[in-house]
Formats: C-alpha cells, structure tokens, sequence
C-alpha cells in the first residue's frame, strides 16, 4: 500500500513534469492572497496588470552631491546593462551576461532622440489627435479662432513648442496636442533631467532615478538568479567605495517596487522557518532520544516526516505546478502532526510488555490513530474548499503529507524488530506502565512528564471548566476585539530601510497613487477607448471639483477611432483658412502659392482620413513607456485598459463614480481583498462547523453517544479559548486565525480520541503518547507563533493556543473514568 | 513622462537669440582683463527688481530658413517672474512664474504648464532669471562666460553648464552697454530667437494690473 502510494504519486508527478514542463516555485507575496471578488470578470486582466507591475522597481541613488549621485547610478546601471568600468561585487560570482539578464529594461539616461520621435509622431497623426476644446472650436465656426490662437503662439514670445513642422501645420495643431499630451502626463512630479539623467533635488539632496523592470526569471528570491539579492550587493559596494572617491560625498539609494518586498519579506520568512524548523525537528529529535533511549524512533520517525514532507510537495506541484514558497511554513507543522502516529507505536514498541511484535502494536494503535487520521484528514480536506488557491495548496500538502506518515507508520513500522531493552527511558527503571501502576510519581517524574499523583488527577478534572470560565472572562473583558476583520495592512509590516525607501521614494516622486484603479473592460479595443472616453469625461469634473488631482489613461493620448474620426471631420474646418494662413507666416506670398500650400495642406489632410491610430500601433518611445502599464489589451477574448487615479482621495466617491459605468471596475486591492477575507472567514467557519458535524457524525460509529458528546464538548472549548486568547491579543477573528482554528480542530481531536481510546487499553502509555505528541506538535506549531509575518504567526499562535487546550482537555478527558494512576 | 515634460521646456527656451557680429564673443573667454567690465555690468543688470519696456523678436526657424517678426511690451519682476505680451502681428501674453508658465492667446483660451518643481524647469528658470536679470546666478558657476568690450558696449556669451538647458539653449549672446540691449538664444537647431529693446525702464513696483497675471 505505502509503496504503492509512493510509487503512484512520484510517477503522477514525473507524467505530469513531462507533459506540462518545469514547475513553478512562487515567492510574490502578494499571490497568497486571495483574489478580488469584485474583479472575478476582471480577473485575468487583474493578474496581467498585476504581473507586470509587481515586476517593477525603482532606484534612487542619492547624495548631497549630484556627480557622486549620478556616478553612482551610472555604476549600478553600468552593472546590469554593461559598458561601465565598475568592478562588481561578485562575491555570488554572477557572469557580466547572467546579471545583464536581470532586467528586462532599465532606464537611466534620457534619450534626447525620443523628443524628435515625439514630435514627429504628433504632426503626422495632428488631424486624428485634436483636443476635445479644439474640436468643438472648430465644429461651432471658430475656425478663424483656432487660426488667431495658432498665430498668436507662433509669434508669442515664448514658444512652448516646436515649429520646425510649420510648414505642413500652420495651425500649431501639433503644439495643442503636445500640451494635451503634458497635461495628461501629468507634471506635478518633482523629476527633472540634468546631465541627461532623470533627477531631483530636494532638501539639499540630489536623488537621480533609475526605472526597470525585473526579468521573471530573476524575480527569484533565492540564490544567484535573485535580481535584489544582486542589487542589494552592489549598492552596498556602490555606496561604501563612494566614500573612497576623491571627493567622498556619501552615496545612499532607496529602493521602491514589488520585487523587494516579496524578497525582504519572504527571505524573512524563509530565514525563520528555516531556523524554525531546524530547531523543532532538533528538539524533536532530542526529545525522542531522551524518551526512547534509542536512535532507532528518531531515525525512522525523521525518515518518515522526510518523505511525507517530500510527498506533499510533490502532491502540490502535481495538482498546482507550483508551489508558494509560504506553503513550506505550514509545511513544517507536518513534523509535528506526522510525528504523533509514530510516537504513538513507538510508545508500545519500546513499553509495551504485552505486544510481542510490530504487527501488534499496530492492531493496538490502528484504531485510534486512524479515527484521528480521518478526523484530521477531514479539516485539512475542508481547507480545500476555500476558494484561494494558496489554502488549497496547504490542504493538498498537509493532506498528503499525513496520508503519507499515516502510511509509513501503518505498513512500514509493523516491520521494525522490537528492541531488547524495553523500557522507557530509564533503563534502570521499572516499565512504566509497572512505574505509573505502583503510583510512583516520583519515578515518573524521572521522565519528564507531570504524570501526576490522584490528586493531580483530579484536579485535571477542573480544568474544562476553569478553561471555560477564563475564556468567558477574557471575552468579556475584550470584547471589542471580537470581530471579524481582516485588514491587510496588518499582515505585512516593512522593514524599517524598506519603509524609509519607500518615504523617500513617494516624497521624491510624488506620483501620487492612491493604490486604486480603475479597470475597464469591453469587446473590442474601440469599445474600451470608448468607455474610457465616457468615463474620462467624468474624471474631468471631478479634476475641476478637486476630488482628483488627475488622471493616466490611454485615450488621453491615443483617442477612440469614433473620436479620430470626429477630429478630422472637425479638422476639415480650417481647409478653407490655410491659405491665408500660410500667407500670415509668410510661406506664401502670391494667391498662386496660397493655393498651392492650401492644396498640399489639404492633401496631406485627406491622406489621414481612416488612418486611425490604436493602442496596439507602434508608438513613440515616450508614449509606449506613458501607456505601457495602462493599456492591457486583449486578455481571453475580452479587452481591457487601465485608468489610473492620482492624488485622489475619497475612495467611495470613485467607487460610486464607476458603479455607474458597467464595464469600469473599480480596484482597490487592499479593501477588496479585506472585504473577501471577511467573506472567506465567514466561509471558514461554516466549513469548519461542517467539518465538525462531520467528524461527530463519524464518531458515531466508533463510540457510543455519550462518549462522542464528550468528545465534541472539547472543540467547541478549544475554539471558545482560541477566541478569548485571540481577543486578549487583540487579534481579531480574521481568515488566517480561523484557519489556524480548523487545523486545531483536526490536531486537537486526535488527542481527545487518542485519550478515549486509552481508556480502553493501556491509559498511561497512551496519555504519555499524547504527551509527547503535543510536546512535537507545540514545538512544531507553536514555533510557527515566532515568525514575524503576520499571517503565519496568527496560525501559530491559534493552534497553539487550541492545541494546549485541546491536550489539557484530553487529559481530564481520560482522567475521568481510570483509577489507574496514569497522570 | 518627465521626457514629454522636457520636450515642452526644452523649446520653451526659445525666446531669445542672436544672429551675426556676435559669433567672436565665444573666442574670447572671460579674462582678468574683463572681469571687471563683466562684473559692471552684471551688476547693472542685476540692480533693480523690475524693469519693463518694448522689444522686438526675430524667430529664425533654420529648417524653414524663416525669420518671424513680432513685437511688444514685456515686464520682470525678480520677485514674482516675467510677461511677455506680443502686441504685432498677433496678440499673445506669456507668463512665466516659478511654478508654471502661462500662454494667454487672443481669444482667451490660456494653456497652462503646472511644472511644479521639476528639475528641468527650475534650471530653465533659473538660466533666464540670469540672463535677463544678471546678478550671483550669472557667474561661471552655473556658465561658460566669454566677454569683450567695455562699460560703454560689451558684448557677453553665456553657454549653460547644465546639460539639459543646453540641449535646447546652446548658448545666449547679450549685448548692452549702460543698460542691456539685446539676448539672443541660440539653439541646437540653428534656429535662434532675438530680443531687442527699447524704452527700458526701471519702476519700484508693479501695477495692480500687472501683479494679476502672476495672482491668477
């Protein structure tokens, strides 16, 4: 059967490697949440919107001096685009072509060619690309005020344009739409260009910016291919041989963009986990030697929680092709939890007089571990049910990760020989199971558990109800933290570098993003332009009201073809005026050469009839890096764009303002995404009240409906004590804490089970069993408490909170009924 | 972005030039010789805080091989910034103050460039202030300066050390002698724009009228 599984599974696995290709480990901190209800016709569009922009970063190097900035900047800049001189930090030793291949562009200099694209792009397209001002001018016969307005500038003193062109646009069309194009752009940034570099100064510092965008391959956040380990490195050597230069002015950067909060965050996390899990299974292990006097428990229970560790992941990536590198946190409460069954034989192996081999010992313990393995199994299998994919892949990995020690223990131990010496940890002792009977607490005392003396015992019995009344004193006393509420902000907290790039970076930039957007959606690239338009023309009167600062979208520069073509039907009004007008500058001087400018005007006018422009047409450099993250274009037959809001503040008004256009969607991820937590917590604890349902109705089978009432008062006190504690820390009741709730429910009635069952055969080992079990579960879960990322330690310190009670609650469970002097 | 930014200010800067007689100033860089001379009359510049008068353009646009012609009356105020308002052929105002620069046509109809603190910008501001209104921020710290002649007439070239103005505003060419003459910007392009004036005069403070077109 084991073999069988295994050998299923692996080859499941490597079919499917072959068939799919390379699985995918993911480590965006952002993809274990889960996604926004509100975008569920939107989604894809969402995701590609998303995986370009978590990609994106930015970098400021700064200095009180601008050549040891901008130096600075060139050196990074040199390191992964090449040409520079720098020496790199290759202490990784990252080939020159590998770490080029860490971005996939990377701006610094200003490329002084792009203007002229600029330029030159407007005056073709000048008749398509008319200002909604100008072409009502022109359609209301201001023709002759379009051609005084054009002439006023041209002669103005200031040219804010170009006029190289005037002799094929002596209306300036082209200088009007530039000016559109500024505004729409937006200028309230503080960036600049000196000494074609992107720069700003502010508060005596000068901040010179590098843009780009990571490749997916070095998004990684682990080893050489990680892009901000990399840059990281090389700013630190950057900045400490800026000290060095002749003219020494420190030289600091700030960082900015996705990449390096999954990266800061998730190294954070695995650093922890990986420290975590070291120390657990350690302890573990030491526990086990101590316990058991015998290397051979600790080798094949670490044996067993390899393979079912490595099963769960292959199980993950079999069903998911991927793996979030978070799953491992939870990953490594399967050490505690797979341990149990084996604790569970080894109890008897090593004790038990009354078995003379494995397959005994596994007639004994058959029944109870796998009464819990089925309960268990049932509360993972209900984390399943979520709808959020990073819970579906904790419940595939804990699912098959203890169907996998389940196994181990079920068909393989039976095989272990039964060692000579058996007694439990003191070879010099009496069995235990003789210790315990003689009432010898002392003795036991020896092994290091409280099995108590009667009157220890009979306190135990109280403890239910002193549980039960502290956690309706804690409730009470913080009710106001009895909620559900799920706000993301709280689950990640920045390092403070991080944090203070961030300040740095919003300060300099002054981008003014409000984390909102808007998403419009439509059935064809016309349809979409043609919402946003509409919708545009709402986010005008909101600009001129002050509730928005402004706003980026494609058809600002890129109209609607239905637009295009009113723009040159409304252009058609100044053919009759360009011969006069090109007298007026002086091209033309005799009615000859009037006519024969107004007939090439009107040439070159006609020749653009039905030329319309698309967001998908090759664009000016500028305008592709303007519309690059705004435009989104065809995504699974549907055709989407996105509009960003800037320096905008009431959230519910925007909201409201695109409930009434169908097709546009306001995003607000951290709301959204709140607000479908709250929703999925609510769907939790329905699952997990099934789930419980569930397990009771199973009980029913095995015990009779006393018994199982016994058994089902205990989850509902380790979720009413979860509670208390949770409000004391006030926690609110969020989706992670539930979570951890419904693991509880799985771990904590295999004790209770456990402790049932004891009550049929031999109670102090079992009681010991379970002992020890909550000893390698609370090391393993418990340990999860200490990690920082919010989520992962609300678990922790939800399952241990229940499992503690769970174990307390097992013992007066068992302590009821036996006379023998187990505890 | 920021580049669609520049490519506004960049030409911006084209409201001065210089034509002939004046490509010698740039062989003779600022001396010990004429240092004094310069500092006369930077600081004859740089004197009073408003100054108002007429002037006469001369657009050349090289590619067009065109000269447009235009005149009217202009005003500075160190504090507040300057109005150009183009009279002849056709009526135009310009305001440039420290945070936007304001194009006013005859009909009304105003375009407005918020340019914040843009670094590009200030720079541009700052080269103008200079060249109109002398004074510290005219030196060979933000300049190459080139210099011939005495108190009486003198000539001065002025090449911007920034990198960014200089892309567009290669280099001024002012003329002056007890007062400033003439600015003359040339640009990369070969296009220039000149500058001269007239009736130059130094009030102690603006009119109401003239303050409105930097409250608006």
């Amino acid at each position: 059967m084991w073999a069988f599984f295994h050998g299923a599974l692996i080859a499941a696995f490597l079919v499917s490697l072959f068939a799919h290709g390379a699985v995918h480990f993911n480590t965006s901190l952002f993809d274990i949440l889960p996604p926004s209800h509100s975008l569920k016709n939107a989604a894809q569009a969402d995701a590609h919107l998303s995986a370009r922009t978590s990609r994106a970063v930015t970098i400021l190097s700064y200095s009180d001096d601008f050549s040891s900035a901008k130096r600075a900047a060139e050196q990074l800049y040199s390191l992964y685009r090449g040409g520079g001189t720098f020496a790199p930090d290759d202490s990784a030793q990252i080939p020159a072509a590998s770490r080029q291949a860490f971005f996939e562009d990377l701006t610094l200099f200003v490329d002084a060619a792009a203007t002229q694209e600029l330029t030159d792009f407007i005056v073709d397209h000048r008749f398509m690309l008319l200002d909604e001002e100008t072409m009502s001018l022109l359609e209301n016969d201001g023709a002759a005020a379009v051609s005084q307005d054009a002439l006023g500038r041209i002669f103005g003193s200031f040219s804010l344009t170009d006029f190289s062109a005037l002799e094929r646009d002596p209306f300036d069309l082209a200088g009007s739409i530039v000016l559109r194009f500024v505004d729409a752009a937006g200028t309230d940034g503080t960036m600049g260009i000196k000494d074609d570099v992107l720069t700003a100064e502010k508060d005596g510092l000068w901040y010179v910016l590098l843009r780009g965008t990571v490749s997916p391959a070095a998004v990684s956040l682990v080893g050489k291919n990680s892009a901000v380990k990399d840059i990281y490195g090389q700013c630190e050597k950057i900045s400490a041989q800026s000290l060095s230069q002749p003219d020494g002015h420190e030289v600091r950067f700030a960082f900015s963009g996705v990449p390096f909060h999954s990266y800061e965050s998730s190294r954070s996390a695995q650093r922890q986990v990986s420290v975590i899990s070291t120390i657990g299974m350690i302890l573990v292990i030491l526990l086990f030697l101590y316990v058991f006097r015998s290397v051979v428990p600790a080798l094949v229970s670490a044996g067993v929680v390899a393979v079912s560790c490595g099963m769960a992941l292959l199980s993950v990536l079999l069903a998911f092709h991927e793996i979030h590198i978070l799953t491992f946190v939870f990953g490594t409460t399967l050490i505690g939890t797979c341990v149990d069954y084996s604790i569970h034989f080894f109890v008897h192996w090593k004790n038990d007089a009354s078995v003379s081999d494995g397959r005994a010992i596994r007639k004994k313990i058959l029944r109870g571990i796998g009464i819990s393995f089925v309960s268990t199994e049932i509360c993972f299998a209900a984390l399943f049910l979520a709808p959020f994919p990073f819970l579906r892949q904790v419940s595939v990995f804990l699912f098959t990760g203890l169907l996998s020690a389940f196994l181990g223990v079920v068909c393989l131990y039976p095989y272990l020989s039964l060692p000579r010496n058996r007694h439990l940890s003191c070879p010099r002792s009496k069995s235990l199971s003789q210790t315990a009977a003689a009432g010898s607490s002392r003795k036991a005392f020896r092994f290091g558990f409280p099995i108590a003396s009667g009157r220890v015992r009979n306190a135990v019995r109280f403890i239910p109800p002193v549980l039960f009344a502290a956690s309706l004193i804690l409730i009470a006393t913080n009710r106001h933290s009895l909620k559900i509420d799920n706000n993301l902000r709280d689950m990640y907290t920045m390092s403070r570098h991080l944090l203070e790039s961030e300040k740095i970076t919003a300060q300099v930039l002054n981008y003014g993003s409000s984390g909102w957007y808007f998403l419009v959606e439509g059935a064809s690239a016309e349809e979409v332009l043609q919402t946003e338009e509409a919708f545009s023309a709402r986010l005008e009167q909101a600009k001129s009201d002050g509730t928005l600062g402004r706003y980026l979208a494609t058809s600002s520069f890129i109209p609607s073809q239905k637009t295009q073509a009113r723009s040159h039907r409304a252009a058609a009004a100044l053919l009759p005026l360009a011969g006069d007008q090109f007298a007026a500058l002086g091209f033309a001087q005799t009615a000859t050469e009037k006519s024969a400018f107004a007939a090439q005007y009107a040439t070159e006018f006609n020749s653009a009839q039905n030329h319309y422009l698309t967001p998908e047409t090759a664009l000016p450099t500028i305008l592709a890096s303007v519309t690059k993250n705004l435009w989104l274009g065809e995504i699974g037959g549907r055709w989407y764009s996105c509009i960003l809001p800037l320096h905008a503040q009431d959230e519910a008004f925007f909201r409201s303002l695109s409930a009434s256009f169908p097709a546009v969607h306001f995003v607000n991820k951290t709301a959204d995404i709140g607000s479908e937590l709250n929703a999925l917590t609510a769907t939790m604890l329905k699952l997990m009240a099934g789930a419980f349902v569930l397990v009771i109705v199973l009980l029913f089978f095995f015990y009779p409906p006393k018994t199982v009432l016994r058994i089902a008062a205990i989850p509902l006190l380790v979720a009413l004590a979860t509670v208390a504690v949770l409000a004391a820390a006030h926690i609110s009741l969020g989706f992670f804490s539930v979570t951890g709730l419904v693991l509880t429910f799985g771990l904590g009635l295999d004790y209770v089970i456990y402790a049932i069952e004891g009550e049929k055969s031999d109670s102090f080992l079992n009681t010991l069993a379970i002992l020890i079990s909550f000893a390698t579960t609370a090391l393993s879960f418990g340990a999860l408490a200490f990690i920082d990322f919010a989520p992962v330690h609300t678990i922790g310190l939800t399952v241990a909170v229940g499992l503690t009670t769970a174990c307390l609650s097992a013992m007066s469970v068992s302590g009821k009924k036996h006379n023998a002097p187990h505890f | 972005m920021k580049r669609v930014i520049l490519y506004i200010f960049l030409p911006l800067c084209s409201f001065i030039s210089a034509v002939s007689a004046t490509a010698d100033v740039f062989d003779h860089p600022l001396c010990t010789e004429t240092q004094s001379v310069f500092v006369a009359a930077n600081s004859a510049m740089s004197a009073h805080p408003i100054q108002n008068g007429m002037f006469t353009q001369t657009k050349h646009i090289a590619k067009l091989n065109r000269n447009l012609v235009s005149s009217g009356s202009y005003f500075i105020s160190k504090d507040s910034g300057i109005v150009w308002q183009t009279k002849k052929p056709f009526p135009s105002t310009l305001v440039v103050s420290a945070d936007k620069v304001t194009q006013i046509a005859a009909s009304g109809k105003k375009s407005v460039l918020q340019a914040g603190s843009n670094a590009t910008f200030e720079s541009f501001a700052k080269v103008i202030r200079s060249v109109f209104q002398g004074g510290d921020d005219l030196s060979e710290n933000n300049f190459d300066v080139f210099f011939e002649g005495d108190a009486s007439a003198w000539t001065m070239g002025l090449v911007p050390k920034e990198k960014a103005v200089r892309a567009v505003a290669e280099r001024f060419v002012l003329q002056g002698g007890a007062a400033l003459d003439s600015v003359t910007m040339h640009e990369k392009s070969g296009d220039f724009v000149r500058y001269e004036f007239a009736n130059v005069a130094f009030p102690a403070t603006l009119t109401d009228d003239e303050k409105a077109f930097f409250a608006e």
